[in-house]
Formats: structure tokens, sequence, C-alpha cells
């Protein structure tokens, strides 16, 4: 299995507490990445698609605290069981790479090599 | 919310797939705005949006494309083939349910493609072609110009020919051919047949080759040789059962013993210009052998040449002018103006390629007829489905895909009409064939060939677009929003456009047909200034038969004595030319007394009358009597009135003397005769005809003329069994041959003409009736309302008058400007005649008016309520 992008795995991270519309997606990753990871309209909705299609995400009606935002109601999105099991895999497989760097002290050292 | 993207996100949406776009876009636009409005909307913003979304369409249509790949292994050209059948498909069905459309559409455009392709065809085939000869591109016909006629090249004489054959100059080779009649005797019966005269080389001018023995050389050109000659390959196969044998073989020609050489090829076909296609065989002219005279005095040959490559016409006919009046100097006959020399394929096709170029224009005009008919039934079959055609946008079926599908029913229609319209054209071909003047030129050649059904191809695909297309993207316009929506947008000005536009075409090809049916009418109902009801003319040529002047006397008083005693015959007269005839008339150059110099007249008719000629046909003595068989010993004349007019008005002539050889005094004026059709009437000298070697006896029978027809012929033989037969005609069938032309191209535009009007009058029933009956509803409201049938009839009627007085006025204001193209048509008649544009004009508005108000009066007499019940 190939390793997940970065926007994916941000994008589904965004969704585990709970549905957000598209630009909330955006502002969530953006906010705990430091805006390392950007997201753009289109790239964004290219991902969303992408998931929504393989079904690790899908458009849910909008929570019922939504406050209007004045245009066109936005669509929700939340992350499906077969998503956070993909993202369960994906952690853990990061998680023992984070382990093996950890046992060699790889981390806080210079790599060279 | 604001209705449109912003312009940079809008352009950037179209990188996207259609299918992508429609889902996301409302959601990239939301996220767009809230991203701009944070980032302040700067250069750095913007320039991040199209790396984003170039790279985000490029991913979302890599995976489309590896998504397709996997799930379908077909490439995608079959795709695109299963998605074109498809729609070719769906267009045919669509065509096959609405079958009264289908038909209409394809005979309106059939009619219209196969009339142009015919015109096409006739113009390629007669006029456009080059002549098939080697080098005819730079073949000129050389002659002398007669001071008469200063404009046509006519033949040369052997002394002038043979100087510009020693001397051609600029010229490569330089050929003349003298035609002529011969009766044939051998291998069968007697028969005149058409015998041609030919220089040295002509043969080799024109690329002929034999298809047995062989053909002239140099060497049979010398006077006094053996007698020969070479077989046309018609006579050949008719006569001679395409026997090879025939080579060598002897022939009698006007009784002289000719030794057949050779047999030309089948497919040579020299110039009509300077040869008629009836010749039949060749003998060579042998110009040394002629008297004197006939190589200084006749200038009966006429003659092309080749130039070399790069030299105009004009430098060889300087040319040309200068060895005539260097051999002739100041012997050159007064009615000799001068030499010239013209393009061979322009001298043959002529005015008649003018002619062809305009009866093409003609035609064009019917086929844009059919075009805006064929529109105009598409606009309304596009509004009758416009529901259809929202409900299928509305399913997923993009414009493209619909502007395809309605596309592929105008292809459709148009390689149907195509196909139809190609046999229409081989048909018309085929008519025109068999009903043109005989003498129009390379006529045998004419069929509808590969060019031309290429033609008909070319001219259905621009049908196809013209009238599809257009009517396609506003019907597509049309069905995009409002889907299901029961009223359509109004297209009735699209529908006056189209009423206008057609009433304007055919207008002006109504007036051109019936400007020349009418200009027939006069020249057919014209005053000849004879009777030809009941007489019989009976051609009899006596030159093969080597008679005495004496003996000829005899036979002509022999015949007319004979013919006169048959039952029912009240006169018979002997004439040496026939009326409606070119032939028997010679130029002479007459000096009528108290003249010096005719010089409105250096040459004057002159034709030979005997017998009882003025009762026979029915032409008055105005003055003095008939001539009699004295007064051609005493050199006594007969002149007509216009000869009276021209040199002596208002004098009596009787008794006065015209110079020619000799002075001859005037016995007797007849009553002008017209010797053609619309042609004015000019001054005539009339000898008295008793010894000529080749007459017309006419008859006057009353009301006989059907048995005496082949007792005439009988006569003939029985006075000379080895007489050919000559023609025995009325001299109604002559008057009526020659309005052939005039016949002809009355027949050719007036069916033009009728064909025009009436797709013209379909079409406006056709969007009148389509415009009424969508608009039922209103009428069935405003009847329910209270308004009279009349009220609604009378405005229906008002809307087609004013559309069809704008197509009137246009019509007459564009063959008005176009007139000068009939002028060479027309005889009697002026190209801008008011009566005939204000008859076509009524015509028009009338059968128009009458088109449209059919719907109309249907529409008003529908139920109200059933109308409104119709729509929930």
């Amino acid at each position: 299995m190939t390793p997940m992008t970065t926007r994916t795995l941000q994008i589904l991270l965004a969704l585990v507490d709970g549905p957000l519309h598209g630009y909330g997606i955006k502002q969530s990753v953006e906010e705990r990445t430091d805006g390392a990871v950007s997201l753009g309209s289109g790239t964004l909705y290219e991902t969303v698609h992408r998931l929504v299609q393989q079904g690790h995400i899908e458009e849910v009606p909008a929570p019922e605290n939504e406050p209007p935002s004045g245009g066109p109601p936005r669509r929700f999105y939340a992350i499906t069981t077969a998503g956070r099991s993909m993202l369960r895999d994906e952690l853990r497989r990061m998680d023992s790479v984070v382990r093996f760097a950890r046992e060699r002290n790889l981390i806080d050292e210079k790599i060279t090599g | 919310m604001a209705a449109t993207p912003p312009p940079l996100l809008r352009l950037l949406l179209r990188l996207y797939p259609r299918a992508y776009r429609a889902r996301w876009a409302e959601e990239m636009e939301a996220c767009y705005r809230q991203d701009r409005a944070r980032s302040g909307g700067g250069v750095r913003f913007h320039v991040g949006a199209v790396v984003d979304h170039v790279r985000a369409a490029h991913a979302v249509r890599r995976r489309g494309r590896t998504h397709r790949d996997r799930s379908q292994p077909h490439p995608t050209r079959e795709d695109r083939m299963k998605t074109l059948l498809d729609d070719v498909g769906h267009a045919a069905r669509a065509l096959r349910r609405a079958p009264a459309f289908t038909a209409f559409a394809v005979l309106t455009l059939a009619l219209g493609i196969g009339a142009t392709t015919a015109a096409f065809t006739v113009l390629d085939r007669v006029v456009l072609r080059p002549l098939p000869y080697p080098g005819a591109e730079r073949m000129v016909v050389v002659g002398a110009t007669f001071t008469l006629r200063p404009d046509e090249v006519g033949g040369a004489s052997a002394n002038f020919l043979d100087a510009l054959v020693a001397s051609p100059g600029p010229a490569e080779a330089v050929v003349g051919v003298g035609e002529g009649s011969a009766v044939l005797r051998g291998a069968g019966e007697l028969e005149t047949i058409g015998l041609a005269r030919v220089t040295d080389g002509f043969f080799a001018f024109f690329g002929a080759r034999a298809a047995a023995g062989r053909l002239f050389t140099s060497a049979d050109q010398r006077p006094g040789g053996e007698r020969i000659a070479v077989l046309g390959h018609a006579l050949w196969t008719t006569r001679f059962g395409s026997d090879p044998e025939v080579v060598g073989s002897i022939v009698l020609l006007d009784d002289v013993p000719h030794t057949v050489v050779g047999v030309l090829n089948r497919d040579f076909a020299p110039p009509e210009r300077l040869v008629s296609a009836e010749t039949r065989a060749w003998v060579p002219l042998r110009s040394a052998g002629l008297s004197e005279g006939e190589r200084f005095l006749h200038f009966f040959i006429r003659s092309a040449a080749r130039l070399r490559p790069g030299v105009e016409p004009s430098a060889f006919e300087a040319r040309a002018d200068g060895i005539l009046r260097a051999t002739y100097g100041e012997r050159l006959p007064s009615y000799i103006g001068g030499a010239a020399a013209r393009d061979l394929q322009e001298a043959t096709v002529g005015g008649v390629g003018s002619a062809l170029g305009r009866a093409v224009a003609a035609v064009a005009l019917l086929l844009i007829i059919a075009c805006v008919n064929t529109a105009g039934l598409l606009l309304t079959r596009g509004s009758e489905r416009a529901r259809e055609l929202a409900v299928r946008s509305a399913l997923g079926a993009g414009p493209v895909r619909l502007l395809r599908q309605l596309a592929c029913e105008s292809f459709l229609l148009a390689i149907a009409a195509a196909v139809a319209g190609g046999t229409v054209a081989f048909l018309a071909v085929d008519a025109f064939r068999r009903h043109a003047p005989a003498d129009l030129p390379r006529l045998s050649e004419l069929t509808v060939d590969g060019r031309g059904f290429a033609f008909a191809a070319a001219a259905g695909l621009v049908t196809a677009l013209l009238s599809g297309i257009p009517v396609a993207v506003i019907a597509i316009r049309r069905a995009g929003p409002g889907v299901g929506r029961t009223t359509t947008p109004a297209d009735g000005p699209a529908r006056s456009v189209l009423v206008v536009a057609e009433t304007t075409l055919a207008v002006m090809l109504v007036v051109g047909a019936g400007l020349l049916a009418r200009d027939l009418v006069r020249l057919s109902t014209e005053d000849p200034g004879f009777d030809p009801d009941g007489v019989i003319a009976v051609s009899v040529d006596l030159r093969s038969r080597s008679m005495e002047p004496e003996e000829r006397r005899r036979f002509w008083r022999a015949l007319s004595d004979q013919a006169a005693a048959f039952p029912g015959v009240t006169a018979v007269a002997l004439a040496s030319s026939l009326p409606y005839g070119g032939t028997g008339v010679m130029r002479l150059g007459y000096l009528p007394e108290g003249w010096e110099r005719a010089e409105d007249f250096p040459l004057i008719a002159s034709t030979s009358i005997g017998g009882d000629y003025p009762t026979t046909m029915g032409v008055a003595v105005v003055e003095g009597r008939m001539l009699t068989a004295d007064d051609a010993a005493s050199g006594g004349i007969m002149v007509n009135e216009a000869f009276v007019r021209a040199f002596w008005p208002g004098e009596a002539a009787v008794g006065r003397t015209v110079d020619a050889d000799r002075s001859e005094e005037v016995i007797g004026v007849l009553a002008d005769t017209r010797r053609l059709p619309g042609i004015p009437v000019e001054p005539i000298v009339y000898q008295h005809a008793e010894s000529g070697p080749s007459l017309v006896l006419l008859v006057r029978a009353g009301g006989a003329e059907a048995a005496l027809v082949p007792a005439l012929r009988d006569l003939v033989q029985r006075l000379d069994a080895n007489l050919p037969v000559g023609e025995v005609s009325t001299l109604e069938s002559l008057a009526w041959r020659s309005l052939a032309r005039p016949r002809f191209y009355a027949g050719l535009f007036s069916s033009i003409g009728l064909t025009a009007l009436l797709l013209a009058l379909v079409g406006i029933y056709g969007t009148t009736a389509y415009a009424t009956r969508s608009r039922t509803r209103e009428i069935g409201i405003r009847m329910a309302l209270g308004a009279g049938t009349g009220r609604i009839v009378s405005e229906v009627a008002l809307r087609t008058a004013l559309a069809l007085s704008a197509g009137i006025v246009a019509g007459l204001v564009a063959v008005a400007l176009a007139a000068r193209g009939l002028d060479d048509f027309l005889v009697t008649l002026e190209p801008r005649d008011v009566s005939t544009y204000g008859l076509v004009a009524a015509l028009v508005l009338a059968s128009g008016l009458a088109a449209a108000l059919l719907p109309a009066r249907r529409a008003s007499r529908v139920d109200p309520a059933s109308t409104l019940r119709e729509e929930k």
C-alpha cells in the first residue's frame, strides 16, 4: 500500500472531531500545521473529490447549530468507517517509523548520509 | 453571492472536466472568494490560484483517464466512434419519426442541389473544360473580317491562307478547312453527307489518329493527284459496318470516284467553330488546284493556328492582318475589313459561356431559396423540439453533444438530398441535352461526371452548414434554461426575415423567367409578313447531277407543274432560300439608282423567287408585278419595302434601276417578310429563280399537307431516281424550329423561376402555418374574449403582406440592377420591362398571401376551449 499524501492525511485528521465544510477543512489544516500545509481551492476539492469517490469521507447534512452563511447552503463532509480505518493504518505505519527513529536516536541528531 | 464567478476563476474552472465542474464549481468558488478576501487578493494570491487549479485540474483529468482505462479497455478513438454512431442513429430515428418533415426537406434540397449541379455540369462541360487538343490553350481561330460584321472572325481565302502558312511568324502551325456537302454513292442508298476539305497537317494539328489505313500526307495536297478520301468513324460504322476492307475501295462523292485511304479514330471531334459535327468524310483541300478566282475571292476556309508559348493572339492578329494586306494590296475586296485572330475556346463557346454563367447564377439563387426553406423548416422543428432538447439537456447532454446531434440530422438530410440531387441533376442534364438547340457547342460531350457529383456533394455539405448549424445553435440556446417551459421565445423576427429573403429571391427569378416567357410569346405571335399556314417546302439539290442550266430549267418546270396538279394544291413557287433559314441568301454589292455609294448597306441580301411566289407565300405585291421567266433574261428584279425605305423613301420604285454586274430594272415591290423571328427586316433584292442548282419548291395546300408530304417526296424520286431525298417539311415546323433558341432559354428560365416560386410559396406557407400554430393558445384566448375570425385572419394577412412587400421591393430592385444580364436573351423586350415587373409583383403578392391565409384561416377556426385545455 502506497503511503498517503500529506494533504490526504491532513484532511482526514481535520475531520476526526466531526463534520466540516470545505473551507472549514482548509482552516483546520492550516491552523494545525501553522500554514506549512496550505490547501488552495483547487487542490482542496480535488482531494475531497477523490476521498469521496474512494469512500473515505462522505457528504452529510449540515449540523443543526451551523449559522447561516448568507450564501447557498454549505456542504459538510464527515470521515467514514473506512476512512477511519485507513487513517489508523497510516498513523500506525508512521508510528513504527517514528519509534524506529527514536531507538536509533535519529530525531534529534543530524542525519548525514 | 454574485451570480457569476470572478473572471479568473471562471477561466480556471474551464480546465476541469464538465462533470467535475458541475459538481464542485460552487464550493470551489465559495472557498476561492473567502481565500481572496482573507489574503487581500494580491498578485501572490492570483498566481497561487492559477498554480493550484492547474495542478488540481491536471490531477483530476489524469485520474479520470486512468479510471476509465481500467474499467473499459477500449481505446478512446473507438469511444468517439461509438458516440458518433450513437448520434447518427439518434438523428436517423428522429428524422424517421417526422416523415413529412424529412421528405419535404430532402425534396426541397434535392431540387436545389440537383438544379445547381446540372447547371454546373453544363457550364463545366461546355465552357470551362479545355478543348481536347494538344496545345489547345494556345489555339486561335484566324481569318478575314467582313466589313458588315467586324467583330466576327470569318474564313480565309486560299491566297491569304497559303501566304500565312508560308510565313506564320509567331504561330507554330496554321491549318484550314472548307466545309461542304456531297452526295455519297456506293454501298447502300444515295445520301447527302457533310464533306470537309482540309489543308496539310489539319489532322495532326488536332491530334487525330487513324482507326484504319492512314490520314493525309503533304504529298496528298498536290493538285492532279489521285482522288482520295478519309472516312469519319460514324460513317464507317453505320454505312460500312466497321469493315477494315473499306480502305483501298472506291466511293463516289458527287459522282467522282475517290479511293478511301483511311478511317478516323472514334474520339476525333474537331472544334465545331471550324467544322460541323455532321462532317462524315474528308478530302484534301488542294488549294493549288483551285481557280484563280476561287483562290482570290472566296473567303471560305475556316482556319486555326497554334501560337508559340507566350504569344498573345493580338500579336498574331497583327501579323495576319499584315499578310492579308500584303497579299491583296489594292485589290482587297471592299467587303473585307481586315484579318483577326481569337482564342479558339472563346470563339467556340462564345456568348454561350456568359449565357450559361447567368443560368448558373439563377440556379444558385434557387439553391439559396432551398436552403432558406430548409432553415425555416428546421427553425420550426427546433421550436417544436425545444422541450425535447431541454429535457435531454437536463439529463446531462451538454450543448456540444446536442449541437452534434442536431448537426447529425442536418448532415443526414444533406446526404440524402445530395444523393437525390445527383439523380435530379442526371435527369436534368439529360433533358437539357435533348432539348437544347442543336447549335449549342460541345453538346455531345454532355453528361454528369465525377466532377458534377463531387459538386453535388459539396453543395449538400454547404447546404447542411448554411441551413442546419445556425438553426441548431438557436435551438440549443433556447433549450438551455427554462426546462419544460411550454411557450417558446418569440422567433417571429427570424421568420419574417426568412419570408422576406425567400420573396426577394423568388421575385428575381420569376421576373427573369417572366421576361423570357413574354419575349417568346411576342416572338412566336409576331407577324412574319407571310402566311406559313398550309405551306410545304421541298428542298431539292441538283448539284450532284452535273446538269446544264437548260436541263435544270426543264427539271424545275416539270417539278412545279406536276406539283401544281396534285389535288388540294392552290399555288406553287420556287425559292433559293427558305424563310427562317440563313442559307441560299447571297450578299452582293448593289448600287441603287441615285446613290454613289451605299455606305450603310455595302452588301445587300439577294435571293431568288419564281412561280407564283406571292400567292403561295401570302405576300402582297405592293407595287408593280411578280417576276416572270422573261424578266430573268432582261435583267428584271423585285425589291422589298425595306429596300425602298432605305434608298428611295417615299418614292415609286418600279422602273428605277439597281447596278450590280449589269443594270437591273425594278419590276415590282414585295411586302416585307422576316427571315428570322425578332430580326429587323433588311433590304432584299429578288432575282428570278429558274435554273438554280439548288432550290426549294413551295406548295400551298389548303389542308391536305399530311397526304402531300409523301406524295411530293415520291414526285422528286420519279423525276430523277438518282437524286438524294431532300428535306420535306411544313413552314410551320420550320417556324417552330427557328424559335429553338428563345424557346429553350425561356423554357430553362421558366422552369427555374417556377421552381423558385413554388419553393418560396411552400416556405411561406410553412412558416406562416407554424407561426399561427404556435400562437394557437393566444388566438384561442383572444377568440374566447370575443375577437372575430376576420380580425385574426386579417392580422396574419397584414403581417405577411408587409414581409412579402419588403421582399418584392427588394427583389425588383435587385433584378433591375442585374437586368443587363438578361439583355442578350431578350429579342423584343427591354430587360426593365415595367409591365412584367408589375405582373410578377402582383403574382407573388397574391400567391404569397394565399399561401399564408390558408393556415391563418385554419387557426382561426379552432375551438378556443380545446386550445386552452391543451395548456395545463
